[in-house]
C-alpha cells in the first residue's frame, strides 16, 4: 500500500469516526467509494472532499416508531441538562452583576454588565423551567405507550424549536454585554465586537441546521404516525 | 417542497434520470457530473432527507465490503423531471441581465 493510499484510508476512517450519528452512514459510503477508486491521487482527493460531511451535524434518523422512546429519552436527558451556551450565559451573570455596582466603571461598561446579567437571568429561568417541567413523575409513564411517547416527543421537538429563540436571545445578551463591558478604548471594543460578530456568523449555520433537523424529525414522526393509523 | 435549486443539484438530477431504475454509485455520479465528493454528498444527503432519494448497501458475494448505492424514489423522479425541464427552459430563455437591462 502506497503512502498516499494509507493517508486516504486514515482520512476516511477519521471521517467515519467523527461524523455525527445522522451522517455516519454517508461517511461510511464515502469511505467505501474511496477504497474502490483505482488512482491513489483521485482517492485522496475524494477522501479530502469527504471531510465536508463533518460540518454537517445531524441526529440519527428515526427508522420506526419503536425507536421513538429511546430518542425521546435522549432528548429529555439533554433538555434536563440544558445547552452549554445557556450555562455559559448563566455562569457569567454573577461576575458581571458585581461590575454594575463598581463606581469607577464607565456607564457603557455598567450597561454591558446589566445586559449580561439580563441574559444570565433569561438563561437561568429557562434552564430551571426545563428541569422542573421534565422532572414531573408522570412523564416516565409516557415511554411505555409508543403512540403517547411519539406525541410527547413531537411536542418536545416543537418546544425545542420555539425555545431556541429565547436561548439565542440569552446568548445574544451575553455577547452584546460582553462587548460593551470589555475594558479598553473604543478601538479595542470595535475589534472585540467584530470578533463576536464573526462568532455569530459561524454559529448561524449550526443553529439553522439544528432547526432543520428538528423540522425533519417532526415530519418523519408525522409520517410514522400516519402509517400507524392506516 | 423546499429544495435549494442549484446548477449542481440539476446536474445530479439529470444524471439520475439517465437511467432512473438503476442503483448508482457515488463515485460514478461524481465522475459523470464532474462534482467533487464534498459537493455531491451534501446534495445526496439533502435529497434523501426530502425522501427524493433512496439509499441502500450493495450486497456483494465475494466478501468485498458493500458499497453505498443510490436511486431516485418515485417522488424524486417526478421532482427531478420538473427541475431538469425547468432548467432546460431557463437555459434556453434569453437572459436580460447580461444585456444590461437589469
Amino acid at each position: 500500500m502506497t503512502l498516499i493510499r494509507k493517508l486516504t484510508l486514515s482520512i476516511s476512517q477519521k471521517v467515519v469516526r467523527w461524523a455525527s450519528p445522522g451522517c455516519k452512514e454517508w461517511a461510511q459510503g464515502l469511505a467505501r467509494e474511496a477504497a474502490v477508486i483505482e488512482s491513489d491521487w483521485a482517492a485522496l482527493r475524494w477522501a479530502l472532499g469527504s471531510t465536508r460531511v463533518l460540518l454537517d451535524r445531524r441526529e440519527e434518523p428515526i427508522g420506526s416508531l419503536a425507536e421513538v422512546p429511546k430518542a425521546a429519552q435522549l432528548l429529555v436527558e439533554r433538555a434536563r441538562i440544558g445547552p452549554v451556551a445557556m450555562w455559559g450565559a448563566l455562569i457569567q451573570g454573577p461576575v458581571y452583576a458585581w461590575g454594575i455596582f463598581l463606581h469607577h466603571r464607565s456607564w457603557s461598561s455598567r450597561a454591558g454588565d446589566a445586559v449580561v446579567v439580563l441574559g444570565a437571568l433569561i438563561a437561568g429561568i429557562n434552564l430551571l423551567i426545563d428541569r422542573h417541567r421534565l422532572k414531573e413523575p408522570w412523564r416516565d409513564d409516557v415511554y411505555d405507550d409508543i403512540l403517547a411517547c411519539a406525541r410527547f416527543y413531537r411536542a418536545e421537538l416543537e418546544r425545542r424549536s420555539s425555545t431556541m429563540c429565547i436561548q439565542t436571545f440569552a446568548v445574544l445578551c451575553w455577547s452584546v454585554g460582553w462587548v460593551l463591558a470589555a475594558p479598553g478604548d473604543l478601538h479595542f471594543r470595535l475589534i472585540s465586537g467584530a470578533a463576536m460578530g464573526l462568532l455569530w456568523v459561524a454559529a448561524a449555520p449550526l443553529m439553522a441546521q439544528s432547526l432543520r433537523d428538528n423540522h425533519s424529525r417532526i415530519e418523519r414522526l408525522d409520517e410514522l404516525l400516519v402509517e400507524r393509523s392506516e | 417542497m423546499k429544495m435549494r435549486r442549484s446548477p449542481q443539484t440539476s446536474l445530479v438530477f439529470a444524471e439520475f434520470l439517465q437511467c432512473r431504475e438503476e442503483w448508482r454509485y457515488g463515485y460514478d455520479i461524481s465522475r459523470n457530473t464532474g462534482l467533487k465528493s464534498g459537493t455531491l454528498y451534501p446534495i445526496l444527503m439533502r435529497l434523501a432527507e426530502h425522501r427524493l432519494l433512496e439509499t441502500s448497501w450493495e450486497t456483494t458475494a465475494e466478501g468485498r465490503p458493500p458499497r453505498h448505492i443510490y436511486k431516485l424514489t418515485q417522488d424524486g423522479v417526478r421532482y427531478a423531471r420538473t427541475q431538469v425541464s425547468a432548467r432546460t427552459v431557463g437555459a434556453g430563455a434569453p437572459s436580460f441581465a447580461g444585456a444590461g437591462g437589469l
